[in-house]
């Protein structure tokens, strides 16, 4: 037993460390936000899935029928990869059509129906609400429970503090409505709600491992002990298997059942599809989601045996022999926190499906109510942005406030599990308009409303009104006999079946007419225009996504003032004028007219739909525009129109980059081309200038004396032959550059071509006493290239080699072949070359623009021309050289077959 | 350019298509979400009568149910499987 006043102060810091995770990431930094909008909060917001039901109420039912309770959780794990292209669509659908609800989207995909979101809406208080009770109800039976001294509930026995489940209750409404509440968007996310539920997926995660482990391993020796000490007890060993009576098809339609729940629960829309920032988040979740549900349930069955073990005789209730067992062992730390984590899993659940049913709420039955009379035009000043956040709150209240009465009056008398699967049987009604929806462009509203219609009557007929039996609401005659006595009628065994279970039997009925109403209806009804607009759009929204914007599925004739007008209910005048400028700014449309452009008219709707739902922004837009019904051919038209646009305005834009790169390089190359020609000129002045000049001291002196007149002589020739040397350069580098020149291919020994090549510097090498060293390896070494090319480039090496080397120096020549490569090098002794050169020297009249440097020896090409050549033969050149140390040149030549 | 440049050149051409290919990320993940499909309904089958009853019996293998075993081991391979199929480049 632990004190009341200590169970109610851990619970009020509980929600309290709740209210400050939520507040402090709402106003976190947008930096910060990014994680707590990522794919690991993501997949744990989804374990909303897991309510007290599966935290107390799993326990139980394996404590009574074994190991079949694990259906509820192999049936979302094997659901939860389909999410990938599943729930993707429908989050896709939902970001571009700004829909906020399920309740929204089945409307919004059947012609914006305001009578199909309204009954779903109904549809899902009566689902839900129990189910929230069921929360209630699981807080305060656990807090009679841990503050008896004798593990039995007494109920009514009320702590201090009065009745717990209407504390609770308040302190959910008062979360709900100060983090959801805050803005009329009800597209806009709640991050901060969103954390504080991963956090409490955490928390109830944990505790139930923390008895998991104490019960595993601390009151027993390891799993295998817990198993073969249960073993001996008949009752217990049965708990072992799934063979109860109706055992396997329970099995396989609940896991159908949980699976689809898991998807469509309003709260698991709520934050996979509406809550969701990235849908690559959803690729985590496919494995993340079913791993959260197989840790959850490890423990479930030893908990139960060793439950069993410890309290014989069926006093106790299984559904809290979690909380039971750390109690009878004294462990109050343990109780303590097995009780915040049901806690935990209660009040996550709460928020979450408080804040989806009450957009429901005020979009689908407060918003069409107002927009219905004509309340609005006698007071022209009413503010609609307060009346949707007030109404939003009262619906808060409201669901809040009937399921405390629902568990206050009702509820005493069920088990945690029975109402969670009556849920689910009623949200999973919503299916087969929902999937038809995705994927079948046929299905419509009146299939859609007919199969909605006849599968909740079914569910209420065969599941409700049988639960309200106990209560003493129903008399007991109804189930044993049917009603008026009629056996065929039997609310557990329709047409007088009796192969199935209750819930089984409800939702195998229940989803056959559903479905088959749904198919049969729409296969032989007409579908209005707006809902085979809405069709084409669901269905292929991949396709069309992108062009929402450009492409209005709208025909009429609207004003710019009025559209304004209406965004200003909700966002007040100045921000609608801005909304609007800046999207006719974004669209290129012209927003000075009267007129309003058909974009701008869908848009307006679009962002109304985010605050109101989509069937009431239809309301309020066409009660300020004349408008015309856009036919279905005529919607493709205008879908195919601008996405032929698009390709096209795309296919420009490649056009055009094509074109500025193509500039770009042109004016590169007329750059280069001045560069060259600035360059040869002032090559070519330098001998003139000296030639011109020798030749007029010849001219003008003729008394000169013979050796002075052959020396200016010679001076003349050298300078004529450096220009017509310069000229062939010039000429050949331009053949190289402009692709014109060819190689003459043959067979060449490479010793053959090293030796011959140094003959023709032999003499220049004498002259300076260089070495020349040969070494070719193998020797027989052969290569297919152009012999004269190759042999100018060598020259040209061993040249500058022979330049560049101080008397005495050694040059190397060498060849070696290294797989498919030849590496011809010439190495020499020389000063070097800096770094920075090195890469630079290969250009033409490098030496020439860069005469500081050093003493201009030559054209300036020879090394562009060598590096012409060998790149002609497919192979490369570069140089390796440390400032003072000398100079190798490499070329690599590729051997190619 | 030598004719290994080139044969280079047009290996990054291809590549480049390959990345920019608009259709090429929805057919991977066509394929990746048939295999999810085909994946779930075979471990629907592994986890539903009748193969589900091969491991139903009140017995114990090394200390543990027989039926514990299976449905834990197929779950735990079943995660494994998925979060290989959606990582997968």
């Amino acid at each position: 037993m632990l004190s009341s006043w200590l169970i109610v102060l851990f619970s009020l810091i509980y929600l309290a460390l709740l209210f400050f995770i939520a507040y402090r990431v709402e106003g976190s930094k947008q930096k910060k936000r990014s994680f707590f909008q990522g794919p690991v909060v993501y997949a744990l917001s989804l374990a909303v899935f897991c309510t007290a039901w599966t935290f107390y109420g799993s326990v139980g039912k394996a404590s009574k029928e074994g190991l079949g309770f694990l259906a509820v959780y192999i049936g979302p794990t094997l659901i939860s990869p389909l999410w990938l292209f599943l729930l993707r669509k429908i989050i896709r659908i939902c970001k571009t059509q700004r829909i906020t609800t399920i309740a929204d989207f089945i409307s919004s995909r059947y012609g914006k129906n305001l009578s199909l979101a309204s009954i779903i809406t109904v549809l899902c208080f009566l689902g839900v609400i129990p189910y929230i009770s069921l929360q209630l109800k699981a807080i305060s039976d656990s807090f009679d429970l841990i503050i008896s001294p004798d593990f039995k509930m007494k109920s009514g026995s009320y702590g201090l503090i009065g009745d717990t489940g209407l504390i609770v209750a308040l302190c959910m409404a008062l979360f709900s409505i100060v983090f959801s509440t805050r803005k009329v968007e009800s597209n806009e996310q709640h991050t901060g709600m969103v954390v504080a539920v991963a956090f409490e997926s955490i928390i109830k995660l944990f505790a139930f491992l923390a008895v998991g482990v104490y019960v595993t391993w601390i009151l027993f020796d390891g799993f295998g002990d817990v198993f073969s000490r249960a073993f001996v007890f008949p009752e217990l060993r049965n708990l072992f298997v799934v063979q109860q009576q109706f055992g396997y098809s329970d099995w396989l339609w609940i896991a159908l059942l949980s699976g689809i729940a898991a998807t469509l629960l309003p709260r698991q829309f709520q934050l996979a599809v509406v809550e969701n920032t990235d849908e690559s988040h959803l690729k985590h979740a496919t494995w993340l989601f079913p791993l959260y549900l197989l840790l959850i349930n490890i423990f479930v069955l030893p908990i139960a045996l060793s439950g069993g073990m410890m309290f014989p005789g069926n006093g106790v209730n299984g559904d809290y022999f979690i909380l039971d067992i750390p109690m009878q062992m004294n462990q109050k730390a343990l109780a303590l926190l097995v009780f915040i984590g049901g806690f935990a899993a209660a009040t996550s659940m709460i928020i979450v499906d408080t804040i989806a049913l009450s957009t429901m709420f005020s979009n689908h039955i407060a918003m069409p109510v107002l927009l219905g009379s004509d309340y609005r035009i006698k007071n022209p000043l009413f503010d609609l942005s307060r009346f949707l956040l007030n109404s939003r709150r009262l619906g808060i209240l409201v669901i809040l406030g009937v399921a405390y009465a629902y568990y206050h009056y009702i509820s005493k008398y069920y088990s945690l599990v029975s109402v969670g699967l009556i849920s689910f049987v009623s949200i999973a009604q919503l299916a087969p308009a929902i999937i038809g929806g995705l994927y079948w462009k046929k299905g419509n509203k009146k299939g859609a409303l007919s199969g909605l219609i006849a599968g909740f009557a079914i569910w209420f007929y065969t599941l409700v009104l049988p639960s309200l039996v106990g209560s003493g609401i129903i008399q007991s005659d109804f189930v044993q006999y049917g009603p008026w006595g009629i056996e065929l009628l039997k609310p557990n065994q329709l047409f007088g079946f009796t192969g199935f279970s209750p819930i089984t039997h409800a939702f195998f009925f229940s989803m056959l007419f559903n479905l088959g109403l749904y198919v049969l209806v729409s296969l032989n009804t007409k579908a209005d225009d707006k809902e085979q607009n809405q069709a084409e759009i669901f269905v292929n929204i991949f396709k069309y996504e992108k062009i929402m914007d450009a492409a209005p599925v709208w025909k009429g004739q609207a004003s710019i003032p009025d559209m304004e007008s209406l965004l200003a209910n909700f966002f007040g005048e100045q921000r609608s004028r801005n909304a609007i400028r800046n999207f006719s700014i974004r669209n290129q449309i012209s927003s000075e007219q009267e007129k309003a452009d058909p974009k701008l008219v869908a848009y307006v709707e679009r962002v109304l739909s985010g605050i109101i739902g989509s069937a009431s922004a239809r309301i309020m837009v066409a009660s300020v525009v004349k408008e015309e019904e856009v036919k279905l051919a005529e919607l493709m038209d205008i879908l195919r129109e601008s996405q032929q646009l698009m390709l096209l305005n795309r296919e420009l834009k490649r056009a055009k980059s094509q074109l500025e790169l193509a500039n770009h390089r042109l004016k590169e190359m007329d750059e280069l081309k001045d560069d060259f020609l600035a360059t040869v000129t002032h090559e070519l002045r330098t001998p003139i200038t000296s030639i011109r000049a020798f030749s007029e001291i010849l001219f003008d002196n003729p008394e000169l004396e013979l050796d002075d007149r052959q020396h200016y002589l010679q001076i003349i020739n050298k300078e004529t032959e450096r220009l017509s040397r310069l000229l062939s350069q010039v000429l050949d580098l331009e053949k190289y550059d402009s692709g014109k020149q060819k190689l003459l291919l043959e067979e060449v020994y490479v010793k053959e071509l090293i030796q011959e090549s140094i003959n023709s510097i032999k003499s220049l090498a004498d002259e300076k006493k260089l070495n020349l060293l040969v070494d070719v390896d193998p020797e027989q070494l052969n290569l297919i290239l152009d012999k004269d090319k190759m042999m100018q480039v060598l020259i040209n090496l061993l040249s500058n080699a022979v330049k560049f080397t101080e008397t005495g120096g050694l040059i190397q020549v060498s060849a070696l072949r290294r797989d498919d490569q030849v590496v011809l090098s010439v190495k020499d002794t020389g000063r070097g070359i800096e770094p920075e050169y090195q890469e630079l020297i290969f250009d033409k009249f490098f030496q020439a623009r860069n005469q500081t440097i050093r003493k201009p020896k030559g054209s300036g090409l020879g090394l562009a021309i060598c590096r012409k050549i060998v790149e002609l033969h497919g192979g490369t050149i570069e140089v390796l050289s440390e400032p003072g140390k000398g100079a190798t040149f490499v070329i690599t030549l590729f051997i190619t077959d | 350019m030598d004719i290994k440049g080139r044969k280079r050149a047009f290996a990054k051409q291809k590549l480049d298509s390959f990345l920019v290919n608009p259709y090429l990320g929805a057919v991977n993940q066509k394929m990746k979400s048939t295999k999810l499909s085909f994946l779930a309904f075979f471990f629907f089958v592994l986890l539903n009568y009748p193969l589900l009853s091969i491991a139903d019996k009140a017995k114990l293998l090394g200390g543990l149910p027989v039926l514990y075993i299976y449905v834990f081991s197929v779950w735990v391979f079943f995660i494994g499987l998925v979060y290989r199929i959606v990582n997968k480049k």
